[in-house]
Parts: structure tokens; C-alpha cells; sequence
């Protein structure tokens, strides 16, 4: 017979470890995101699971406005006359910086979202934000997938037609839960995008391309709209006769509803019906964003009957297209590598000469290229020592201008986190 | 389960805080498991992480508040280190409890007094209110209290007098009144409650008046009195049963009246048959060997207490385990009794005439021993020094000595005397050995003949005119007269000098028996009951009460 004290004991154990499941198993995720927006937010979301990242997007009215209204009201440090592009392949982590002015060191002084009043009023759209953010947070927070990575995309059905894009890595957000990175450095290893939607560029690009079609010459249209990764020469038939058909039927015969489907990061599908004497049959358009926003045609296919392709089919019937959205799996090293180009602007701001007649004091003395190049070390190495990624053999600084080029190993790394780093020698 | 509602309404009253806290901690448990459980997963294992120096940190915050609560609040000086025990949890029986029969009848009366206590009452009696257990050291006082507890099934508060004691005039009596009023809520509780205080004469020794202190003790006193036979409001059964070591005459008068310790018990040294009980109980205890005769152990024995007995047989089982043995054999047993009683062997660097010298001492006090003494057998003879002595002949009375005839009284002194008469016979010089046994013998022979009447002109106790009680004495001027002291001192010179003279001639006439055993004393360095008996028959001198038995044994 166990001592009551011990029974007592075995049965708080259970008890607690009866409740220390996940709450958001690894087989609904996406369904949980849903399902928290719903119930506590009253928002309607989409949720996506690409690898290890977890996505939602939310349609928030007004998104655009509220931020360009906070960006008019805190306009923060404008950007500096330096261009930082940053590379992960083959196990080595490259940067490459132009500069096309002269700029200074940013004094080193408390963020602006450090500074900001926690009373602020916040707007609907921003508390739609938050509240889609913190539900996607949670539900990643509190399950028992291998999840590292979260992605929010707000996007604005206004007129911009733009998407904000929000990521970043898990652990970032258990570390600032147990006050051990500040929320301005949260934010500081976030990632922010904004670009347009791709389903509205791809259906301006469609509905431009077949008006242009029926009015002007094919290889002048093909010449415009082609993408060009594309083989034109077995993209011309496939328009030709698409051209064809149009001049026989006429613009009337896309009269039906459109359904678009991003299915890559530069890819968008549009289906377009046909109706009147083609009806049953459509038009599939594969469109391709370019890096600069603007859509190109990539294919285009004729269905017959309504019956799809087999690269399309994982993607199910079109009307159900917009239930879903694509989501970029995201991956460690592009993730670093964007945190610290972006980390590395906003150590700089532009050089402001100073005006003979001013009274005030100069703001900064001009930064150098080896000002550039110590920054980007030390912050690289901050950043993959803090997330402790050991992928990366060596790290090589370029300046375009000069051709000049720094490479430091892996091993050597380390030593730049050092009150006094040792000093960079340009390799060639 | 006569008292049951009492003993809830008690146990409320005494463990309200406790039941309070209990209840509330049970809430909170209650409270955060339901809260944990609402939590999501993320949330709940970060308070999990974060409990446990959470939990450190509330102990360590409680525990310093616990500690300056008690020490403000409850005053810390007059806590005392008493000990609630329920019989059941004392678990001594009667059965249990060995060698002092008598002692533990008159408890077992108790006992039965205490179980039939209503029936007392409806005669219109009155339970006991005290029992003074009385006796040596060692001899089961503290036993047999707990024997009456378990047996009794009633509350046992249990604590040393000296707890009373305190540097603060009237902590004392405060704590007296605070375990008599704790006895009272457990004697409703149950019916009856026992209050055991040890060594009773630290706080029970007679009140002095003066003003030189002692005020703290005889307030601590006057609180015990109160207590026992005081004015209360509610009698409740309480029983107190005082254990000392003290003589009765050391106690305080008032604290023996009936009324208070209306019964007294003294607890005694067992006697043969006891010690035999008490061996047999405790070699039960230990792997003993089976052919250990416990008869003998107990004759040699004679005048140790039950616990005596029992380091004995716990120096044997170290001494067993030395030797590498499982069992403890009947050497290991003698071994720890000649440890206990002689000390630990110490070889000291002597020269070859300080070693003779030493050896004839010891054979002269052996051989008058052996030949003389009506009452004692020798055990033992050695020449090792050992506390002290450099040599020491071990004996005991074969049984139990209540009074001391004059022949055991003479015997004693020319036993002592014998060790000097040796040395002068052999050597014709005697050394400052001899100053323990002189020391010895004169005691007697004093007593003999100034308090025993045991001289030849004399009668009577001659010390009470000097003694100040006696009122024949102002403490400087006695009655007796310096002509009567000059007698009997003579008187004893004399008993002393015709004791060193009888033992003068026996070592004379016995000289070979005293050579022999000074040489095998120098050869052996110590001699057996069993050699010492041998040689003694070698020289046809068998122990004279071996004689007297074969005499006496029909044909």
C-alpha cells in the first residue's frame, strides 16, 4: 500500500502530463491557423504548410494606407546610396556592394519601434494584423511539427493591389517569449516584403495580351509578352492558333469567370473559360512574373472539355483555385542572408554635407568601402553565430566598384564578434 | 472509538492552519492544472521550464517569513523540545520489558487503573495523578514509562526536565503550564493523557529561599505543583510519571505528597534471574553463539543494570565483528565485560623491579582474595595497566549482597591491605601503589567502626553528632567528645593493623602460592579464573567454598 502522499504525487504527475500534448498536432496545421482566426478573431484566413514554414494570408482592407500613413508619420532613416546583394551557394555565403554616393555610419541610438508608445492607438487594419500574426505565431509556437519558419501575407484588396509580406524563424519568437532578444531585435531578424499581387498581374497581363492579340500583329505581341526564359519558337503556334480562334469568335467568347493560381514563386496559372459556341472548352495562360513585377506569358494551352493538363491537375478544379494560395517554403540560408543585407542598410544613411552657414554640427564623417566591408563581416558573423548555422565555409565581400574582394573562412569568423576583430585584408 | 467527535473537534482545533493550507493548496493545484491545461502547449511547457525556480524561490520567500513569523509571534525562547507520541507508536510492551518484575508489576496495576478508569470513578475514586519511578541509572525507568504508554493505548508526552530549564526567569513555568494545558486537550481528546518527565530532579530538587538565585528553578517547580494538584476549572485525566535518579530525600517535599506522586516505583538493579532474562533477551537479538552459558554471564554480572548488560553484549558483537566472526562466542562476551569494567589495556615501558614489584602487589591482593573472602570469587589477575592502575586483581560477589557481614567487611579490608603487606615481605619496602587500596580499606575500617558498630568498645553511628541535620552539631562545636573520637580512631588503627597482621602471616605461610603467582603474573601477564583455580590446586589449596560444598555434598 502506497503512503497517501505518494498516490497524491503520481496522480498530479499524470494529471500534468496528461496535459502536455501538443495543442496543434502536425496533421492541421493549416486547419488550426483557420480555426484560432475564426473562433478568437472572428477573421477569415488562409493557412498553407510548405516544408518547414507555415503560412496564412489574410485580406485586410486598408493595409496599405495605415502603413504608408505610420511610414509618412515616423519616416526613420532614409536608405543609404549602397546597393548589398547577398548569395548562399555552395556552402559559401558571398555579398556584393556598390555604392553610388556618399553615406555615414548611423549613430548608434534606440530603434524607432523601440521608441514607439505601446498606447498607440492601432487601426483596424493593424489590429487584423496582429491578431492574424499572433494566431499564426501561436499555432506555430504549440505543435509538434518541425516547423522553423512563419509567413504572413497581408494583402490589400485596394486599388495598390499590393502584398505585405511578413516572415520569420521560430526560434527568434521562443527567445523574445523568454526576454532573451528584445522585440526590436525580433524585428530586426524579420523579414519584410512588399510586391504585387501576383493573380492581379497575371490577370492584367492575360487581359492585355489577348485584347493586344486580336488588334496587332502575332510576332509584335509575342515579341511583348513573351517570357524570356521561354522558347518563342514552340510558344508561336500555340498563339498562332490561338489568334486563329479569335478572329473566327471574337473577344465575346471569354465571357466567363477567370480563376488564377500562383503555383511558383514567378509562376501564375489563369484559367479562362470560353463561352458561346467554345463553351466547355478554355484557355489555361501560365504566366511568369519577372523580378521587376511585370508578367510574361510562359504557355498557354487549349483545353478541351474542361479537362486539365497533368501539371495542373495537383492543383484541383479551377473554381476552387482561390480557396488556396502559394506559399514559398522558406530556408535558413536565404533567410540569413536577407537578415543580414538587411541588417547592414540600416547600419548606414545617406551623407549630409554640411551647409557653411549651418549652425548645426555635422551629422557623421563619410563611411568607406572597408567601413562597408567590416560591417558586413561583423554582422555576418553575429548572425550565424546567433543562429548557429554551420553550413557556411567561407564569406566573400565584393565591392563591384573596385573589384576589390574579401574572403574570410569559417574559422576565422568568430574573431569579428571580438571587442578588437583583427584587421581585413583584401584577398586580390 | 469512544471519543471520536472529541478527538475531530480537537484535531480541528489543532490543525485548522494546517487544514486551511491544506485546502487552499489543493485549490491552486486545482486552479493551475485547469490552467495549464488551457494553456497552449508553447505556454505551458515555458511555465513548466520556470516552475521549478519558481517553486525554489516562493520556498526560500516562505521560508524566511515562516521563520520571522514563528520567532515574533510564537516566541521562540519558550518553545520546548517536547515529543507528542501516541502508544501506539511507542510499541514497547510489557512483554518486553525484563528483569524488573516487581517494577513492572506495580505499572501493570497502573495500567489497569488507567483502562478502567470509569469504573474507578463510579466508585467514586480517583485515578492516579503521579508515579515516581525511582532507581540506578540504566534499570528501565524510561522503559517501563513507555510499557504503560502502549499498554495504557493513551497519548504520551514525553520530554527531559532539563527542557524546562531555561537563562530566562519564568520560561520555565511557562513551558510547565503549556505541556500540562496541551496534555489536557489530548486527555479530553482521549480519555486519558501521560506526561513522562525524565530526570525529574533537575526541576524537583528541594526549593531553596534565598537570594542567591535558584528563583528560576522554584518558580519552574511551584508551576509543576500547580499543575499537578492545582485549582482547575476542568479535571482532566492526566498522569505524570517522573523518572530519577536522585534520592527521594533530594526531591522536593512537596512534589512527593500524595496527591501529586501519590505512587512510587523504584526501578532496581536486576537480580540473578533477571540478568539471566535480560542476557537471553538481548544475545536473542544478535547472532549469538548457541553454547554462550548465560547463567555464568549473569553471576559474573552481579550489580549491572539492563542497559550495562546491553552495551556489553553490543562491546561484544564490535569485538566478534574485529575478530572477523559471524557469532558472538562467550570470550568475545568476557572480553567486553573486562573492557568495560577494567578499561582498555595500556602497555606502559616499566623496569623488571617496577614489574615485580607490581606482580607480588597484585598476587598478595589474589592470594588473601582467593584464601579469605567469604562472599567474593576472583576472576581475573593482571599486571597490565589499564585506567590508570598498573595492575588489578577483578572480583565480584558470587550473588547479590544486600548487607555486608563483618567477616565481608574485614575480608574486604585485608584484601585491600594485602597488596602493601606483599611488597613489604618480598622486597621489605613498599611504594606508592598502595595508596588506592589504603585509601580503600581505612573507608571501611572507618565505617566499620564508627558506623556499624563493628569495634570492640563502641556502638552505634558515631557520625550523626557531627552531622549538622542532627542538631548535635553548630557545625564548628560538636557534642561528641574528642576523647570518644581518640577511642575509636585508636580502635580502627587497630582493626587496621590486626588486619594487616593476619594478612602478614598467611602471605608468610603461603609464600610459594605468592611466589608462583607473581612469577606467572611476570611470565603471563594475566591470569583466568580458570588458571588461577588451577595453580591454587596444584598447591592443594582449593577455593575454600568449593571445599565447604564437597564437604557438605552427601556421600
Amino acid at each position: 500500500m502506497l503512503p497517501p502522499r505518494v498516490v497524491a504525487g503520481c496522480l498530479l504527475t499524470a494529471l500534468f502530463l496528461a496535459s502536455c500534448g501538443p495543442t496543434y498536432p502536425k496533421n492541421r496545421l493549416p486547419e488550426s491557423v483557420v480555426e484560432l482566426c475564426r473562433r478568437e478573431y472572428k477573421i477569415e484566413v488562409k493557412a498553407q504548410l510548405a516544408q518547414t514554414t507555415l503560412g496564412a494570408m489574410v485580406v485586410i482592407p486598408g493595409l496599405i494606407d495605415e502603413l504608408m500613413r505610420q511610414a509618412a508619420a515616423s519616416p526613420g532613416a532614409p536608405s543609404a546610396p549602397i546597393l548589398v546583394d547577398g548569395q548562399y551557394a555552395q556552402d559559401r555565403l558571398q555579398f556584393q556592394f556598390l555604392a553610388h554616393g556618399s553615406f555615414t555610419r548611423v549613430p548608434q541610438e534606440p530603434k524607432e519601434d523601440e521608441r514607439r508608445s505601446p498606447e498607440e492607438k492601432r487601426s483596424r487594419a493593424m489590429t487584423m494584423l496582429d491578431q492574424v500574426s499572433n494566431a499564426l505565431r501561436r499555432v506555430a509556437l504549440s505543435t509538434d511539427a518541425p516547423l522553423e519558419f512563419y509567413t504572413l501575407i497581408a494583402r490589400d484588396p485596394g486599388p495598390t493591389n499590393l502584398d505585405v509580406i511578413f516572415s520569420g524563424h521560430l526560434n527568434d519568437l521562443k527567445r523574445v517569449q523568454y526576454f532573451d532578444i528584445s522585440l526590436g531585435e525580433l524585428q530586426r531578424r524579420s523579414r519584410f516584403a512588399v510586391r504585387q499581387q501576383p493573380e492581379v498581374v497575371a490577370r492584367q497581363m492575360v487581359a492585355q495580351f489577348l485584347k493586344d492579340l486580336s488588334t496587332q500583329p502575332i510576332g509584335q505581341v509575342l515579341g511583348r509578352y513573351g517570357a524570356p526564359s521561354r522558347d518563342l519558337g514552340a510558344l508561336f503556334p500555340k498563339v498562332l492558333a490561338l489568334a486563329v480562334e479569335l478572329q473566327e469568335g471574337g473577344r465575346e467568347w471569354i465571357g466567363g469567370e477567370w480563376h488564377l493560381r500562383q503555383v511558383e514563386s514567378n509562376r501564375v496559372l489563369v484559367y479562362v473559360p470560353l463561352s458561346g459556341p467554345r463553351s466547355g472548352r478554355a484557355l489555361l495562360f501560365t504566366v511568369q512574373i519577372l523580378p521587376d513585377g511585370r508578367g510574361t506569358l510562359f504557355d498557354v494551352d487549349r483545353l478541351e472539355g474542361g479537362a486539365l493538363p497533368a501539371k495542373v491537375a495537383p492543383f484541383g478544379p479551377p473554381a476552387q483555385w482561390e480557396n488556396s494560395f502559394y506559399l514559398e517554403p522558406l530556408f535558413l540560408p536565404q533567410f540569413l542572408t536577407e537578415q543580414i543585407t538587411k541588417r547592414v542598410l540600416a547600419e548606414f544613411q545617406p551623407l549630409v554635407e554640411k551647409n557653411p552657414k549651418s549652425k548645426e554640427p555635422a551629422v557623421g564623417k563619410p563611411a568607406t568601402m572597408e567601413d562597408v566591408t567590416r560591417v558586413l563581416v561583423e554582422t555576418s558573423a553575429y548572425v550565424l553565430s546567433t543562429y548557429q548555422f554551420k553550413g557556411c565555409e567561407s564569406l566573400t565581400v565584393i565591392d563591384v566598384l573596385k573589384g576589390t574582394r574579401w574572403t574570410i573562412s569559417a574559422k576565422d569568423l568568430p574573431l569579428y564578434r571580438r571587442r578588437n576583430p583583427p584587421p581585413l585584408r583584401p584577398t586580390q | 472509538m469512544k471519543f471520536w467527535w472529541r478527538r475531530l473537534l480537537i484535531f480541528f482545533r489543532d490543525h485548522w492552519l494546517g487544514i486551511t493550507i491544506s485546502l487552499f493548496s489543493v485549490l491552486c493545484l486545482g486552479l493551475t492544472w485547469y490552467g495549464m491545461s488551457k494553456l497552449e502547449s508553447f505556454y505551458r511547457n515555458m511555465q513548466l521550464a520556470t516552475l521549478p525556480m519558481t517553486i525554489l524561490v516562493w520556498l526560500v520567500m516562505g521560508a524566511i517569513s515562516a521563520f520571522i513569523y514563528v520567532w515574533v509571534m510564537f516566541g521562540y525562547f519558550s518553545k520546548q523540545n517536547r515529543k507528542n507520541i501516541k502508544g501506539q507508536q511507542v510499541d514497547v510492551h510489557f512483554k518486553d520489558v525484563i528483569g524488573i518484575d516487581e517494577a513492572k508489576e506495580e505499572a501493570w496495576e497502573v495500567v489497569q487503573l488507567l483502562k478502567d478508569h470509569a469504573r474507578l470513578k463510579k466508585v467514586g475514586g480517583k485515578i492516579l495523578k503521579g508515579i515516581l519511578m525511582q532507581g540506578p541509572p540504566g534499570c528501565g525507568k524510561t522503559y517501563l514509562a513507555k510499557a504503560i504508554a502502549t499498554e495504557a493505548g493513551i497519548p504520551f508526552l514525553s520530554l527531559a526536565a532539563s527542557d524546562f530549564v531555561e537563562v530566562f526567569v519564568g520560561v520555565g513555568a511557562s513551558r510547565v503550564r503549556k505541556l500540562f494545558k496541551d496534555a489536557r486537550r489530548l486527555a479530553y481528546a482521549n480519555g486519558a493523557c501521560i506526561i513522562f518527565i525524565d530526570e525529574l530532579d533537575a526541576v524537583g530538587r528541594s526549593r531553596t529561599f534565598s537570594w542567591m538565585g535558584g528563583q528560576e528553578t522554584n518558580s519552574t517547580l511551584n508551576a509543576l505543583l500547580v499543575e499537578m494538584d492545582g485549582l482547575q476549572a476542568e479535571q482532566e485525566n492526566v498522569i505524570v510519571i517522573g523518572a530519577s535518579n536522585a534520592a527521594e530525600e533530594t526531591l522536593d517535599v512537596a512534589l512527593l505528597r500524595p496527591g501529586r506522586f501519590d505512587r512510587k516505583i523504584y526501578v532496581d538493579r536486576p537480580n540473578l534471574e533477571g540478568r539471566e532474562k535480560i542476557f537471553t533477551y538481548y544475545l536473542g537479538k544478535v547472532q549469538a553463539d548457541s553454547a554462550i552459558d548465560v547463567g555464568r554471564l549473569a553471576r559474573r554480572t552481579v550489580g549491572k543494570t539492563p542497559a550495562e548488560i546491553e552495551n556489553m553484549i553490543k562491546e561484544g558483537a564490535l569485538i566478534a565483528t574485529r575478530n572477523k566472526r559471524d557469532r558472538i562466542s562467550y570470550d568475545d562476551l568476557s572480553e567486553a565485560l573486562e573492557r568495560i569494567e577494567l578499561g582498555i589495556k595500556h602497555r606502559k615501558s616499566m623496569s623488571e623491579t617496577e614489574r615485580r614489584l607490581v606482580a607480588y602487589h597484585e598476587a598478595g591482593h589474589l592470594v588473601v582474595l582467593y584464601l579469605l573472602h567469604p562472599t567474593d570469587d576472583v576472576f581475573k589477575a593482571s599486571i597490565i595497566a589499564r585506567r590508570g592502575t598498573l595492575g588489578v586483581v577483578h572480583h565480584n560477589p558470587r550473588e547479590e549482597l544486600h548487607t555486608h557481614s563483618r567477616e565481608k567487611l574485614l575480608a574486604d579490608v585485608k584484601v585491600s591491605l594485602a597488596g602493601y603487606v606483599s611488597e613489604k615481605l618480598v622486597f621489605g619496602t613498599t611504594s606508592s601503589g598502595v595508596a588506592g587500596d589504603f585509601q580503600h580499606a581505612m573507608a571501611l575500617a572507618h565505617s566499620m567502626v564508627w558506623r556499624f558498630g563493628m569495634g570492640s568498645k563502641y556502638l552505634g553511628d558515631w557520625t550523626i553528632p557531627l552531622m549538622p541535620a542532627s542538631g548535635l552539631t553548630d557545625g564548628i562545636n560538636s557534642q561528641l567528645s574528642e576523647m570518644v573520637k581518640g577511642e575509636l580512631n585508636a580502635e580502627t588503627n587497630n582493626l587496621f593493623r590486626s588486619c594487616a597482621e593476619e594478612v602478614e602471616q598467611l602471605l608468610k605461610r603461603e609464600r610459594p602460592i605468592l611466589d608462583r603467582f607473581a612469577n606467572e603474573l611476570l611470565k603471563r601477564e594475566e591470569l583466568e579464573y580458570d588458571e588461577i583455580e588451577a595453580i591454587f590446586a596444584e598447591y592443594g589449596k582449593p577455593h575454600p567454598r568449593i571445599a565447604a560444598l564437597k564437604n557438605s555434598a552427601p556421600p
